[in-house]
């Protein structure tokens, strides 16, 4: 798809799908959290779901449900002694687990001991939302490797979109994350195809393809150009990144 | 013998994390920043990364995006290591393909133990 001087286009696209496709499209991630506090099983419980994860909450680490491919979250208070040779075998069998605990079973010396006992992480329980959901995303990808990231950046890390929500941010001189007005369907595929073919000219045929699909070939080549321009308005200064390469395409190309 | 390359500017601090790795049976080497380190990935290769977040010339969040869109190094484990307030930036690293993060200071054994569980979830391998 991408030709030996940078452009994509050449090739039909036709049945690909966008970023934002592949990314409703993907099955979710299963994860068993066992955990004592019932506040927590509910707040982790909603903040996974919310991020599209599937979530089972079994008593115990001998309930959980053989030959399914997923995570599991353990508090390290429900961990018995007779625990362990089941938290080596998960491990054995690839099943990540990772540990979670506060006070004094978060020691160096217990994150130690359950990491050498075969929990791939120790987390603190009072751990952010942004962070687990980020962890357990860097784990999901490990597990399924074919997986779709749903958070997209720009090379020079100025642009950033998170297609499972459809939000995109710009970077501000003052290097924090400023979130802009909200992108319609359109403008987030467009956006999510810049950003995972970066530094690339797209040819207007096979934007037309990749966003539009089937119905590509009813849409006005100036329906495009309108979209774009929206964009560009939307991502502000670093809109300047999204770049009209005259009778081809276009290109995000970061200085 | 696993190769392990550490990115880190602080000249004292990569050296001592590369003794103590080298004593823990690594192949252990050090580069100062994110552009030394993808200099030497491209000539001799490695098994792991455990890499600083904020360094001159590339940083730690550079260097794993480009890790990760190259099918060469894509999935190789990536290690951070961050200043603990740093929560945006390790969201961000987690975003950009790392596997893992610590927050400095850190305690030896506890690397040691997080290079290990992610060396078995990564490569497969058993310790």
């Amino acid at each position: 798809m991408i030709g030996a001087d940078g452009a994509a286009g050449r090739e039909n696209p036709r049945g690909s799908g966008s970023p934002v496709a592949r990314a409703a499209a993907m099955e979710p991630f299963s994860l068993w959290l066992i955990a004592a506090d019932p506040g927590l099983r509910a707040r982790w419980g909603r903040w996974l779901a919310a991020e599209g994860f599937s979530v089972e909450m079994p008593a115990s680490l001998s309930a959980l449900p053989r030959g399914k491919a997923g995570s599991v979250l353990l508090d390290a208070a429900l961990l018995k002694e007779q625990d362990l040779g089941a938290l080596k075998s998960l491990s054995e069998s690839r099943v990540p687990v990772i540990v979670f605990g506060e006070g004094p079973t978060a020691s160096n010396e217990s994150v130690v001991r359950w990491l050498q006992a075969g929990a791939d992480d120790f987390i603190p329980a009072s751990i952010q939302e942004k962070v687990l959901i980020a962890k357990l995303q860097a784990f999901a990808r490990r597990v399924r490797p074919d997986s779709e990231r749903t958070s997209l950046y720009s090379r020079k890390r100025r642009i950033k979109a998170d297609v499972r929500h459809g939000r995109a941010w710009t970077r501000s001189e003052s290097g924090a994350w400023e979130e802009t007005s909200p992108l319609t369907s359109t403008e987030l595929k467009l956006l999510a195809l810049f950003l995972s073919l970066p530094e690339t000219l797209l040819e207007r045929g096979f934007i037309l393809q990749r966003v539009w699909g089937e119905k590509a070939d009813d849409i006005f080549s100036s329906t495009l150009t309108q979209h774009i321009m929206s964009l560009r308005r939307k991502l502000g200064t670093q809109g300047e990144a999204l770049r009209t390469v005259y009778g081809r395409g276009y290109a995000l190309r970061e200085e | 013998m696993r190769r392990i390359l550490i990115v880190e500017d602080e000249k004292d601090l990569g050296e001592m994390i590369a003794r103590f790795l080298k004593r823990a049976g690594y192949d252990a080497v050090h580069c100062l920043d994110g552009a030394a380190a993808w200099s030497r990935l491209q000539k001799e290769g490695a098994d792991l990364v455990l890499t600083d977040l904020n360094m001159p010339v590339m940083d730690g969040l550079e260097l794993v995006q480009r890790l990760r869109v190259d099918p060469r190094f894509h999935a190789l484990p990536v290690l951070m290591l961050t200043v603990k307030q740093e929560l945006d930036q390790q969201v961000e690293g987690y975003e950009l393909g790392a596997d893992d993060y610590m927050a400095k200071p850190f305690d030896f054994p506890v690397l040691l133990a997080r290079l290990q569980a992610l060396e078995r979830r990564t490569l497969g391998t058993t310790t």
